[in-house]
């Protein structure tokens, strides 16, 4: 089978509006200054934004995923022709609902005849087909918090088994109010205004926005480029919110994506935990990790980076991957905010300090609301 | 690759309380106040897989044209009321994967569970993807579903949705649960395919044999461009609705020998399925 690796990737997100103004940002951020950068993004709720204006939700829609497919695109130095060739893959949760929202509200205050904007999402496709003029007709999935990690196996796979030769992966999710007044409906964002991953004391989960996007190619463009080893799906049916808090789906999950790579768990030199941040799927995915641990009879480091741009829901999967692996090349893994108190029954602590390394093996985990779960490793060390 | 079964359900708008009725006579699954477009998913997929023995890791890929239309509508005028408010269960409805989650409980299920839509080829793309998850073994079993609402009580519908023929839309459930396997099966999957434009697509059309063949709404629009036999083209029942190419699939696999069935996009872009019933 071909390898796969990241040769572009680009992120829009509270941390900047750049890749590389987003881990400077990561790099600047301390224990002194955290307080800080939170308040500067919450203003008036407690929700991770992106920094920059916009006239209307449609404008911010299209002009952020503009900006960002661009950028990933000339991070990988493809030319005209290898653009057109790109397959589109891209993940949301919530689409353009907020392009819905507001002609609504404009339609319910007599601005106009039109209720809606659009009915389905494969205009949103059609928009990024006609943006890089490719050939190829777009895959859009939606299954929650796994919605671009799924978009990004998927292409994986199909460029691993010479389906295709590349692919655009997206991870898009910007604020609207059906999602944000919806988790707050369901008593699960936090009160704090903290995020407190793993943290016994943690008291829901904080939402944020991103657009991120990652170029597929067989050929890597630098030896610092991240290869794609494996990914694993499941599925949890415990709960329509919650994992089963026994964590065994999602430790099998992230077990058998190992397995897969065809590696142990000694060959991970970091897991980047979901870590929602709702008490019952926290503590779940404590469990699962705790089972994987003991499971190799080893640890290892866990981070977490929604302290950092809060929970990017379908985002999170090819944000997550933009901003770990962007660490590792300028040498370090990320520190988690935010932790304090450790679980009583859980033997690990998430990294409390950062640390100094540029080659890695990186497991993702992401767990879904509704029961998805998702897992990839990928590295950049022989 | 092999079809194992199908089922359809394409039904003039009915309400949401006609199909729980429908749902209770095969599952006890608690699905009292969610929405017409959950239900219908979960009674068509029950449907597909009655009486059919399936791995607890099945995988589910679920297309949707248009989505929970009818739940978003309600979620839009609740957070555009003075109070801002969601109801917990309408927001639930609203995020897709909750979709996902009632199939995964009623079929009980551990497997790779997503919802897909490509405008015009939504179900064509949740086919290919779970074909080729197949193919490159990522699952052993798939369950492959078209599903969505009649947009019939949404005023000027059309002008929103490419119904290239005006026709009204129906209510529908499509399945089709396929896996490696040939003992049980109904039809072979021989040939999935993919062109860039309906010039590749001729070229490939000119080797391949048939019996019978259907047609979605545009490449039935486009059928004077198409190197096929128009006098084996079937023609489908009035069952217009978002995913109608798993309804009109499942309308082929009723005749025999090799059956041929091509979907085009607004751009020309076509898919072929190839399938020889056994």
């Amino acid at each position: 089978m071909q390898k796969v690796y990241i040769t572009g990737s680009a992120i829009m997100s509270a941390l900047g509006n750049h890749k590389t103004e987003a881990i400077n940002s990561i790099k600047n951020i301390n224990d002194s200054n955290y307080n800080s950068y939170l308040e500067h993004n919450f203003r008036s709720k407690d929700f991770y934004r992106i920094n920059k204006e916009f006239a209307t939700q449609h404008e911010k829609f299209y002009s952020i995923l503009e900006t960002v497919v661009k950028d990933a695109i000339a991070d990988a130095k493809l030319s005209e022709e290898e653009t057109k060739d790109l397959h589109i893959f891209l993940g949301s949760t919530s689409m353009s609902i907020s392009i819905n929202e507001e002609k609504n509200l404009d339609f319910l205050n007599n601005i106009t005849d039109e209720k809606i904007h659009e009915i389905g999402y494969g205009n949103i496709g059609n928009f990024v087909e006609e943006l890089i003029q490719t050939k190829h007709k777009s895959t859009l999935i939606q299954s929650a918090c796994t919605s671009s990690a799924n978009a990004f196996s998927h292409a994986v796979n199909m460029i691993k088994n010479k389906k295709i030769k590349k692919a655009l992966v997206i991870g898009l999710e910007l604020f609207n109010n059906a999602t944000y007044q919806g988790f707050n409906s369901l008593m699960l964002l936090s009160q704090s205004g903290e995020y407190q991953p793993f943290d016994k004391n943690s008291d829901g989960l904080i939402l944020g926005e991103s657009c991120s996007a990652v170029i597929l190619d067989i050929n890597k463009i630098s030896e610092n480029s991240f290869e794609c080893l494996s990914s694993n799906s499941s599925f949890d049916n415990h709960s329509v919110t919650n994992s089963n808090p026994n964590g065994t789906i999602s430790f099998e999950c992230m077990r058998d994506a190992i397995s897969k790579a065809d590696i142990s768990l000694k060959d991970i030199t970091c897991l980047k935990a979901h870590a929602t941040g709702s008490q019952i799927s926290n503590l779940s995915e404590a469990r699962a990790i705790d089972k994987l641990f003991r499971h190799f009879n080893c640890e290892v480091d866990v981070t977490v980076l929604k302290p950092f741009i809060g929970h990017t829901l379908g985002a999170c999967g090819t944000s997550e991957i933009v901003l770990l692996c962007e660490c590792i090349k300028n040498g370090f893994i990320p520190k988690t905010f935010g932790f304090n108190n450790k679980y009583d029954e859980i033997s690990f602590s998430p990294l409390e300090v950062t640390k100094k390394t540029n080659k890695a093996t990186l497991l993702f985990n992401y767990i879904g609301f509704g029961g998805s779960n998702h897992s990839i490793i990928l590295r950049n060390e022989k | 690759m092999y079809i194992h079964s199908t089922f359809k359900q394409i039904e003039e708008i009915k309400s949401v309380s006609h199909y729980k009725k429908q749902l209770k006579t095969l599952s006890k699954i608690n699905l009292r106040r969610s929405s017409k477009f959950n239900i219908i998913a979960v009674y068509g997929a029950l449907k597909c897989l009655d009486d059919i023995s399936y791995d607890e890791n099945l995988s589910i890929y679920m297309a949707s044209e248009y989505g929970c239309t009818q739940d978003m509508l309600k979620v839009l005028t609740q957070v555009n009321t003075k109070d801002d408010m969601v109801m917990p269960f309408d927001f639930l409805n609203v995020n897709t994967n909750n979709v996902g989650f009632f199939i995964s409980e009623a079929l009980n299920t551990t497997g790779k569970n997503i919802n897909i839509t490509s405008q015009d080829l939504s179900f064509e793309k949740a086919f290919e993807l779970a074909y080729y998850d197949l193919l490159f073994k990522e699952c052993r079993e798939a369950l492959i579903g078209g599903v969505d609402e009649s947009l019939d009580d949404i005023i000027d519908n059309n002008k929103l949705i490419h119904n290239l023929e005006n026709k009204k839309t129906k209510d529908g459930t499509s399945w089709i649960f396929i896996s490696s396997q040939k003992t049980n099966a109904i039809a072979k999957i021989k040939k999935l395919e993919i062109y860039k434009n309906i010039e590749e697509l001729n070229a490939d059309l000119k080797t391949i044999c048939y019996d019978k063949i259907s047609l979605n709404q545009y490449a039935k629009k486009y059928q004077s461009d198409l190197d096929i036999n128009k006098e084996l083209i079937l023609e489908q029942k009035d069952e217009f609705y978002g995913t109608s190419s798993a309804g009109y699939i499942i309308n082929l696999l009723t005749y025999n020998n090799e059956l041929l069935h091509i979907s085009l996009d607004s751009k020309n872009r076509a898919y072929l399925f190839l399938f020889s019933k056994l």
